[in-house]
């Protein structure tokens, strides 16, 4: 495999077993991403965007096809290495950290867990990374706003050296100024320290703002690889495209004829 | 929007909360007017916009203290209001629609029993009548199989099928005024503009008047006649949501240049500057 692959993604498919038969979330997803780059997903809910994310931090052990990081080929079981290497942040900061720990506590564990050393001084530094200083250690996440939480969320995924962070919908729960300032951190924080970045979310200006490359997902598989740059320009071949740039452009043409359909 | 009197009139409003430390003061002498228009509300969590919105409901807090110059529904004032005249109001004239609907309905009813409810108690059906009304609500809000939507459970909808049964449960009932509290944040964007396009065809339709919160701007841009940004409690600037783009307060203009654009690139997004003085 090319070296410089972060992440390929290979026939990906993922079934689950409902009361009533099963259901395919997954048909057949290929995805390569290089190493720095940022690749979007979006697609509306049910198309199987945040089972792909899930499927690459391994936590889908019904996942078929294969799934390689750094040419590795990942098992149906992770080693603690292979784990270290894929992190998440998630939409909503309240519901992800833990509400009785303290930052401090929050930021400390993965360090225990993955045995990195000098753990103070990691604390201290994924912290300062975020735009937080010393004085946020001993909070709850309570008592930090909901931008300040997500900055929190962001350093755990951090503090352990990942190269692929997966980001699902990190910012839609923020109001647009705190948005901005989120999203300059991921763009600061990739640029720096060369993280490979898969984004879900359902805004797509967040996606072209943030990614070079995106996939439309639809029933369980990709229905078109596009450039942001085509994106922006509506240079979209697919019609579900070209619908979901119309929804979110709010063209009220479209918005009229969906409700008929 | 007809030349009757406005459906609210809210002149000097004020909301006061008791807090451990002391009175804050949420909402800080706001004045606006609503017909049967659609007027957005948009501004940073915090800035009051949802405090407007539940003291037009009734809803505070017991120790909160609402103060105003004139604060009317429909010529009615509603500054004093006994819990039973609220409960007049409150739904029966004035309907609510919140962001989420997996925590505004019921979990363990199905969500045509909780249409139904609306049709038995407050207005008088009976069970088989509340029933086949509850069947046309579902129907009439977009729900493509209403007979078998109706029998399944809030966790067994989507997102966007249980804000329709919130709509529905809220029409049933045909107020004069519909309150939108972020009523489409949670959902995606396909299922987004469906909704707003429900809501948006209703209100023509029934001809209600329709208050939008939301801290999207776009969306209050494209979709409401009026807008007002609120920030810190108080109004910074009233304007046509046509011209939002074209903004001239350096707040709005702030929020407008810190989203993310799918028309330019932009390499680092202009933040708002925010006071120091922030509650924590």
């Amino acid at each position: 495999m090319d070296p410089r692959r972060a992440l390929a993604i290979d026939n990906l498919r993922v079934r689950y077993t409902t009361a009533d038969g099963y259901w395919d979330a997954l048909r057949g997803i290929d995805l390569a991403i290089d190493r720095g780059e940022s690749f979007g997903l979006v697609g509306e809910s049910g198309s199987g965007k945040s089972t792909v994310l899930k499927a690459v931090a391994g936590l889908v052990p019904e996942a078929r096809g294969t799934i390689q990081i750094d040419s590795r080929k990942m098992g149906t079981r992770r080693t603690k290495g292979e784990r270290r290497k894929v992190q998440i942040v998630f939409q909503d900061p309240y519901g992800s950290l833990h509400p009785r720990h303290t930052v401090e506590r929050i930021l400390r564990e993965p360090i225990k867990i993955h045995g990195f050393d000098e753990p103070s001084a990691r604390i201290r530094d994924a912290l300062l990374a975020v735009g937080l200083d010393a004085s946020y250690l001993f909070r709850f996440p309570h008592q930090l706003s909901g931008g300040q939480r997500q900055r929190v969320a962001i350093a755990r995924a951090l503090i352990i050296e990942p190269q692929i962070v997966l980001l699902d919908e990190p910012t839609s729960a923020l109001d647009v100024s705190i948005q901005a300032e989120i999203l300059n951190l991921l763009m600061q924080l990739r640029r720096e320290r060369g993280l490979t970045y898969l984004l879900v979310s359902h805004d797509l200006a967040v996606v072209a703002h943030l990614c070079d490359r995106l996939a439309v997902m639809r029933h369980g598989a990709i229905v078109e690889y596009l450039t942001s740059d085509a994106l922006r320009s509506g240079n979209v071949e697919h019609p579900y495209t070209r619908q979901l740039l119309a929804a979110y452009s709010g063209s009220s043409v479209t918005r009229r004829r969906e409700i008929e359909a | 929007m007809t030349g009757h009197r406005p459906l609210i009139d809210a002149q000097a409003l004020t909301v006061t909360f008791a807090t451990a430390s002391g009175p804050v003061s949420a909402v800080r002498s706001v004045s606006f007017a609503l017909g049967r228009e659609r007027l957005g509300i948009v501004g940073e969590s915090g800035s009051g916009k949802s405090t407007v919105c539940r003291a037009l409901l009734g809803l505070l807090p017991p120790k909160t203290r609402v103060s105003a110059d004139v604060l009317t529904f429909d010529g009615q004032n509603l500054l004093g209001l006994s819990r039973n005249s609220w409960r007049t109001i409150r739904g029966a004239r004035i309907g609510l629609i919140m962001q989420d609907p997996k925590y505004s309905l019921n979990p363990i009813m199905s969500v045509g029993a909780q249409v139904a409810e609306v049709y038995r108690f407050h207005k008088g059906y009976g069970r088989a009548a509340a029933w086949t009304m509850t069947i046309d609500a579902l129907a009439a809000v977009g729900i493509h199989e209403p007979e078998r939507v109706a029998k399944l459970h809030p966790h067994q909808v989507s997102g966007g099928i249980g804000q329709r049964v919130m709509i529905a449960s809220m029409l049933a009932l045909d107020p004069d005024l519909l309150i939108a509290d972020e009523a489409t944040s949670a959902l995606d964007a396909t299922i987004a503009a469906q909704v707003l396009a429900l809501i948006d065809d209703l209100v023509v339709r029934r001809g209600m008047g329709l208050l939008l919160v939301s801290h999207d701007l776009g969306l209050v841009g494209r979709f409401c006649d009026r807008v007002l940004v609120m920030r810190d409690g108080q109004i910074v600037e009233m304007l046509e949501a046509r011209s939002l783009e074209h903004a001239r307060h350096s707040y709005t203009k702030a929020l407008l240049a810190a989203r993310p654009r799918l028309d330019r690139r932009v390499d680092i997004l202009p933040t708002v500057r925010r006071d120091a003085a922030l509650p924590q």
